[in-house]
């Protein structure tokens, strides 16, 4: 999510889309074809419907906690000084909808529920909480709790402090 | 993300608006309307 004064906005992980507050988002083809035409004034043909299948434009959610969590450290390690903490959370799908085997790409979204995983800074989490609240969804701050995405988040990161042990030790 | 290969497509349409938006200002009462004076059979 990055920071808007004292509010804070959902922003995808992958492009620079920001989830809007009051409205909910809608989703466009962001592959560099379908960008590239759309800059071409003499292409008069409207651009595809979002989502098809064959193409992989649309909102994506999964039914996978894990994978969901996986997300919270998804290009960690580019600099991108606008992002300043990450989220996971539920999402309400609708609108034009492509199931895959685990998990939907869809036309519209809006966040249903959010979670922040814990940090060391409990002042600066509760903040970013407080900064959500436009969304107008309960915001939670995870904890050591036995819920479904409380167990994939805690998996995630003892797996990646496993790998990066394993990285040290052999480097 | 990967979702693995697309199963079917559909349309769905929410039931209840899933984006809380805010409920607009309650209208004002209209002002009580103004009573003609009745009148008064004379006397």
């Amino acid at each position: 999510m990055v920071q808007q004064r004292r509010r804070f906005r959902l922003r995808s992980v992958v492009f620079d889309t920001i989830w809007p507050t009051d409205v909910e988002l809608t989703a466009g083809c962001n592959r560099l074809w379908t960008r590239v035409r759309n800059r071409i004034a003499w292409r008069s043909e409207p651009v595809h419907e979002v989502p098809v299948s064959r193409c992989s434009c649309g909102i994506y959610a999964t039914s996978d906690p894990e994978l969901a969590a996986e997300y919270l450290y998804l290009y960690s390690e580019v600099h991108q000084p606008h992002v300043v903490y990450r989220a996971v959370g539920l999402v309400s799908l609708w609108g034009s909808v492509v199931e895959g085997e685990s998990g939907w790409r869809a036309s519209r979204a809006y966040p249903k529920r959010l979670f922040l995983p814990p940090s060391q800074r409990r002042d600066v989490v509760e903040l970013i909480r407080d900064g959500l609240a436009d969304y107008g969804v309960p915001v939670d701050i995870l904890d050591e709790s036995e819920t479904p995405i409380a167990r994939a988040v805690q998996r995630v990161r003892r797996d990646r402090r496993r790998r990066r042990y394993a990285a040290t030790q052999s480097g | 993300m990967e979702i693995g290969e697309p199963q079917r497509t559909y349309t769905v349409e929410p039931i209840e608006d899933p984006v809380p938006r805010e409920a607009p200002p309650p209208e004002e009462d209209p002002a009580e309307p103004q009573h003609e004076p009745e009148e008064v059979p004379g006397r």
